[in-house]
């Protein structure tokens, strides 16, 4: 059988299909798209090396890889489990970002992402673009400048800009949010 | 004024903020389905991956069936030299009518034979 064998063009299909599904698993699970995409490539890539003890007669490919996200849910909540929770305001997280990482159980709470659309939907559009670009399509910054018809360094400096006025929109909405 | 550092990537406080915003960004996109390009880039790195397992998995082969090739080329030299001594020894002594000097050949060469292979494995 070629999936077991290691088929380039069965693989490739296959974890094509494959990225969406999982990708889906892990969101219902925790609504945090970034974790979702870390966790989908835990899976895969611990598909790709432990090809080995695919057993055809235990179930299908999709069975298989299935279960191997199931196990890393399981690791993520004994991870999850085993670290102290975080306490406090968001905006508390949100000032110390350029430090250190913002918690997944921040992220993951529905005022979390309501504030982000807001503050998102507060900057001028040039500077939306430029970010959605940057950090949800993943361009380059040739590939940015190439779209927005304007030079590599122009690209550059909008960044700049736009990640301070969602910085500050973000702080402003997190503290508005919670006074209300 | 032209910010002093409009580079996201030099120092380690651009890239955790950078990677906060980046989470953060994510929430507020289409929830339900990854990026094309983190599609496109994983793909691409699993079967990179892929390629350079199964590239491993070859030479460990090849070096298992060299091992094997040296044993028996080894092995069937022995056999060839033993062989062609004994066929001299027993023709010689069979000339001679010594009956039980072959014999004793004969054991010996037995006796040869498993000492080598009990080396050889």
């Amino acid at each position: 059988m070629g999936f077991a064998k290691g088929d380039d063009g069965i693989w490739r299909e296959f974890i094509s299909r494959q990225v969406p599904q999982l990708y889906r698993v892990f969101l219902k699970r925790w609504p945090n798209p970034a974790l979702a995409e870390e966790l989908v490539q835990k899976t895969v890539f611990n598909a790709v090396r432990g090809l080995d003890s695919y057993d055809p007669s235990k179930g299908s490919p999709e069975q298989w890889i299935l279960g191997i996200a199931r196990n890393n849910i399981r690791l993520e909540i004994r991870r999850r489990a085993s670290r102290p929770s975080p306490n406090g305001d968001i905006e508390h997280y949100l000032e110390k970002m350029d430090a250190q990482p913002l918690p997944d159980e921040v992220l993951e709470r529905r005022e979390t992402s309501e504030i982000v659309r807001m503050a998102l939907a507060r900057l001028k559009s040039k500077e939306q673009a430029v970010l959605k670009a940057k950090y949800i399509e993943e361009l380059s910054a040739n590939d940015i400048a190439l779209q927005m018809s304007i030079t590599e360094k122009a690209v550059h400096s909008l960044l700049y800009r736009a990640k301070a006025s969602l910085r500050r929109q973000l702080e402003c909405l997190a503290a508005l949010n919670e006074k209300g | 004024m032209k910010p002093k550092d409009d580079n996201p990537a030099q120092d380690d406080s651009a890239t955790q903020l950078d990677e906060n915003i980046s989470r953060l960004l994510k929430l507020a996109a289409d929830p339900g389905k990854p990026g094309g390009a983190f599609t496109n880039s994983l793909v691409e790195s699993a079967m990179s991956e892929l390629k350079w397992l199964k590239a491993g998995a070859r030479r460990e082969q090849r070096n298992v069936t060299a091992t094997i090739s040296q044993f028996e080329k080894a092995a069937a030299m022995i056999a060839v030299v033993c062989g062609a001594g004994f066929g001299i020894l027993v023709t010689v002594l069979t000339k001679t009518n010594s009956l039980f000097a072959v014999i004793v050949l004969m054991g010996m060469f037995v006796n040869w034979l498993i000492y080598f292979g009990g080396l050889m494995l």
